[in-house]
């Protein structure tokens, strides 16, 4: 599903050049479940913004199903984006002037999905992730647990192929964290690809795949289960 | 998606409630300060648009004088077909007019016969084509009726004039006038039957004489320009002035005839950049405000962006957002203009309404600004908050652009500009005011009381005279009476007759168009006005019936340096013999606005109380009062029904100067306003800027720094931008002023200290704007701010 090949990304300031990512070889296959480790600063992020089509690597190539996106521009970008990739963030990143129903709908507007069909989806959604009891409530209104439950919720509502999470347990405790943990894996079960940055072993275990990053390079890889 | 764009927005504005109000309520007073100030300009733009044949009428001048000789139009009607039809208009002629029992004063104004089928005015009862070709008939407006004849049709009925002396026959009746009429009267006549009431209108009818208004009506297509050139050959042939003062005639076109003729025709102009400008410092509030506060929405845009949202899309929704604020603000705008509006008119005596029945100006108007508004102050946040990448923007890293940065501070510099030279603008204005108020007018104004005999409203005018000879002796008498003197003129009432008048051969001059009015001797001294040659006062000096007094200005015209003893002709190189007795120094006659002309002054034979409309009266000074009195209960003794009319005539040219003290509130009230506006935008502004650099100031605090040297820190930026703007507006407030001043005749000086008081005026009002946001970010516990962090 995901392919790179020497991968370069250089962030230049007016003074300072810092190398994010230095040929970094990745591939992710539908279904996968793989999580990207790595001390602070090692490019993860980067990495993971880069195969969620947020932003273009400086040089090297990319494939996103099969196509060689890597000098795609902002607009083709979005439009691939759209309904095929959905994120998890540390942050939630929810927009506070919308209740939670309204921002778990937000990714069917942009895909122009009928009322009638956006309502049911999100319905269904949200009772997946046992937070419909509060679609009515605004993000500041809930538990950290719950705004990533939603956060969560907005991910998949458009049902994306893949699912790019950046820490996404960074800023829960470990109840609420471990709540995270298993809706992921019960999507990657149903059949998501699921690729997630995180600092923490444990839930780095739970992965198909371990990928180390240290300085932009690739320096490990530990397959832990077959699909 | 719309729905969703509107929920956002409209929750947004609620939780982010302080910048929701400075914006729509500055908006909508921005706004309603434009609609304030349209209303009047447009009225003024508009002055005489509702003549059917507006585009082709035109006013005749001789030069760049209003009236023009009085059988002109008779010549120009029989010699050049391109004229449709023409209408003098004279408006000098008061009468007493009765009906039954009401018996009223009146303004008779002369026309031709033409005159309703050259202008439209709104026929109520009547034909406009043929109303006044009978002679001894008059048309008279609604008022006029409503007050003779109540609600009935007077169309048919019988007005007596002058005691029953004439009769006019009621042929029409006219509704109202619209307010921006240049013609404005209540009843008009032919001069034909001006002519049985008032023989001096013989007169009119010369080659030398100029007492009317002349208006043309050309043939459509004429081309004005060339038409003006062929009618010289009029002035050529039948003007009787020698070749050297011969006039030009002009063609001024309806449409012009307001703006070129009114004496605040710059003030128009002036007005239209206040108006513009007190909307864009309101817009200008709501683009900073809304580009410090973009920062807020940078998650939203990041998650929009990264769920599909493409740029345009989301300039539709900012956008979209702009114009809501901004309809609100329209719609707050309306109901503040409505509030306003009567104070407004009560204020510059304006009748201004904002017409909902007119569609065709109202609501495209009102439209055009909601869209305007919402439009210019949301395209540039829009475009700013839309150009945010979608990383930094949900890792919250979002910080202002240096673009973003010098935006803003271009844009408060452009408000500080603008309030700099508004503020200048006001102060010269003032000056210039109290410069025409107390400039020594080379006259004395003060202690003289001013009676109007109004020989005219007697039907025996010759009882009234030996009525008004009464109080004469009465005044020979008083000791409490230094002098006094009759008189058809007096300073502030130098009514716009002119002559020509030619020298013999004493001057190389052929002669000099003179503005004139009849004295008695006495005049000169009752004003203070100081001769430079000859002297009247002298014990044994008797003056001649054909003697004059002329002003410097006019011996300077004379081109001589000695003109007593010499001899003018009125009219013509063997008109009227005048003899020169006396050369008065230049006075100030009409305000300082005005040119001081060359005057010429005949004498009245006695006191000629049949003719005189002035008795001016030098009063001893303490004895006012007492001679007021005096004046009163003897003229209540002699004249039982009519009170005595009087006046000061320190207030008379004081008079003349009304209009620009009404210019000179009108911006003054706009000034504060603009001012206000900014200060709610700086208010904003550096509360945001406070909360941006909540970090910093954390970070001082903790490492020794005071409140105050943080409160200087936050106000480092906005001195900066004060000295800026105010080395823009200087200039920028030089030309203008500098322009406008010249309009005077005479006028201050552009003073520096004006512009180094404005700058003060501009920095303190900003500092003391800021320093209450600056204090409070400043105050803060240096903890609360790095847990900010």
């Amino acid at each position: 599903m995901i392919k790179t090949e020497e991968l370069f990304k250089v962030f230049r300031t007016d003074e300072v050049e810092t190398t994010a990512l230095n040929k970094v070889n990745f591939e992710v296959k539908q279904g996968e479940f793989v999580a990207v480790m790595g001390p602070s600063g090692c490019g993860k992020s980067t990495l993971l913004n880069i195969v969620g089509l947020l932003d273009n690597p400086t040089n090297g190539k990319f494939w996103f199903n099969g196509k060689e996106v890597s000098n795609y521009k902002e607009r083709q970008r979005t439009d691939l984006r759209k309904g095929n990739i959905g994120f998890v963030f540390q942050s939630f990143n929810l927009i506070d002037e919308l209740n939670v129903y309204e921002n778990v709908e937000l990714p069917l507007l942009y895909l122009r999905v009928s009322s009638k069909d956006r309502k049911q989806k999100v319905n269904n959604v949200l009772e997946r992730m046992q937070i419909a009891h509060r679609k009515k409530h605004f993000p500041q209104q809930l538990s950290g647990g719950q705004q990533q439950r939603v956060a969560v919720a907005r991910a998949v509502v458009a049902n994306p192929k893949l699912i790019l999470a950046d820490e996404p347990t960074g800023n829960l405790d470990s109840t609420n964290g471990e709540e995270v943990m298993r809706l992921l894996e019960q999507l990657n079960n149903e059949g998501t690809t699921i690729v997630m940055v995180t600092h923490s072993p444990g839930h780095a275990e739970r992965a198909h795949r371990i990928v180390q990053l240290f300085d932009g390079h690739i320096v490990t890889e530990n397959i832990k289960k077959k699909i | 998606m719309i729905k969703n764009y509107i929920t956002t927005a409209l929750r947004y504005l609620s939780r982010n409630i302080t910048f929701s109000i400075i914006n729509t309520i500055g908006l909508s007073i921005g706004i309603a300060a434009f609609i304030l100030l349209f209303l009047y300009v447009y009225n003024e733009l508009t002055y005489d648009n509702f003549h059917k044949n507006k585009n082709t009428i035109y006013r005749l001048c001789e030069n760049d004088m209003e009236f023009t000789r009085g059988i002109v139009l008779n010549k120009l009607l029989e010699d050049y077909p391109e004229i449709i039809n023409g209408s003098r208009y004279l408006d000098w002629s008061t009468h007493i007019i009765t009906f039954k029992d009401k018996e009223l004063m009146q303004e008779l104004h002369y026309v031709d016969t033409g005159f309703f089928s050259v202008f439209t005015f709104p026929f109520i009862y009547g034909n406009p084509e043929n109303s006044l070709v009978e002679k001894n008939s008059v048309v008279i407006s609604k008022k006029i009726a409503t007050i003779y004849f109540g609600n009935e049709n007077p169309v048919g009925k019988n007005l007596d004039v002058n005691f029953g002396k004439h009769s006019l026959l009621i042929t029409g009746v006219i509704d109202e006038i619209p307010d921006n009429s240049s013609i404005k009267f209540d009843m008009v006549v032919s001069y034909e039957t001006g002519l049985e009431l008032d023989p001096w209108l013989e007169q009119v009818h010369d080659w030398y004489n100029t007492f009317s208004q002349t208006y043309i009506q050309l043939s459509p297509g004429v081309n004005p320009n060339e038409f003006e050139e062929k009618i010289q050959k009029v002035v050529e042939d039948y003007f009787l002035t020698g070749n050297d003062s011969k006039p030009r005639l002009k063609l001024l076109p309806l449409k012009e005839l307001h703006n070129k003729t009114a004496d605040n025709k710059s003030l128009t102009y002036i007005l239209i950049c206040i108006a513009i400008g007190v909307l864009l410092i309101a817009s200008i509030n709501f683009i900073n405000l809304s580009t410090a506060g973009s920062i807020k929405r940078s998650t939203e845009v990041g998650l929009r962006k990264m769920y599909g949202a493409h740029k345009k899309s989301l300039i539709k929704q900012f956008l979209g957002e702009s114009l809501i604020i901004s309809f609100l603000g329209l719609f707050l705008s309306v109901v503040l203009t409505e509030i306003l509006l009567p104070v407004f008119n009560k204020m510059f005596e304006t009748r201004l309404v904002l017409d909902y029945k007119n569609i065709f100006l109202t609501f495209p108007v009102l439209i055009g600004l909601w869209l305007f508004t919402g439009v210019f102050s949301g395209i540039i946040p829009a475009s700013i908050i839309t150009r945010f990448k979608i990383i930094p923007s949900l890792k919250q890293e979002i910080t202002s652009g240096k673009k973003a940065k010098v935006l803003r501070s271009s844009m408060v510099i452009f408000q500080l500009s603008l309030s700099i030279i508004l503020i200048v603008g006001t102060m010269l204005m003032k000056k210039q005011i109290l410069y025409m108020k107390h400039h020594n007018l080379n006259f004395d104004k003060e202690n003289v009381i001013v009676v109007e005999p109004n020989s005219w409203k007697y039907k025996d005018k010759d009882a009234a005279v030996r009525k008004f000879e009464i109080i004469v002796n009465e005044l020979e008498h008083d000791t409490r009476i230094k002098s006094y003197a009759t008189s058809d003129i007096v300073p502030g009432r130098y009514i716009e007759n002119y002559n020509n008048f030619y020298p013999e051969h004493w001057s190389q001059v052929e002669s000099v168009k003179m503005r004139q009015g009849g004295v008695s001797k006495d005049y000169f001294k009752t004003y203070g006005i100081k001769f430079i040659e000859g002297n009247l006062y002298d014990e044994d000096y008797i003056i001649d019936s054909n003697a004059i007094v002329i002003n410097k200005t006019a011996l300077n015209k004379l081109e001589v340096s000695s003109a007593v003893g010499y001899n003018l002709h009125a009219s013509s190189k063997t008109g009227f013999t005048h003899n020169i007795a006396g050369v008065v120094d230049d006075f100030y006659y009409m305000g300082l606005h005005r040119q001081i002309q060359p005057l010429l002054h005949y004498f009245f034979k006695d006191n000629d109380l049949k003719n005189a409309q002035y008795i001016s009266i030098r009063i001893k000074p303490g004895e006012m009062t007492g001679v007021l009195n005096m004046l009163k209960e003897k003229w209540t003794s002699i004249e039982p029904v009519k009170e005595l009319d009087y006046f000061f005539a320190d207030d008379e040219i004081d008079k003349d100067y009304k209009q620009f003290e009404k210019i000179n509130s009108l911006v003054s009230y706009f000034t504060l306003l603009a001012i206000i506006i900014a200060c709610m935008g700086f208010i904003a502004l550096t509360s945001f800027i406070g909360k941006q650099r909540t970090k910093e100031i954390g970070i001082r605090k903790s490492n020794g720094a005071t409140t105050w040297q943080i409160m200087f820190l936050l106000s480092k930026e906005f001195t900066g931008w004060v000295m800026i703007a105010y080395i823009i507006a200087c200039p920028i407030a030089w030309v203008i002023l500098k322009k406008w001043l010249q309009s005077f005749a005479y006028r201050t000086t552009m003073s520096w200290w004006i512009f180094v008081l404005a700058g003060i005026i501009a920095y303190v009002i900003a500092m003391v704007t800021v320093s209450w946001q600056s204090w409070r970010a400043a105050s803060r516990n240096p903890v609360e701010a790095l847990r900010y962090e």
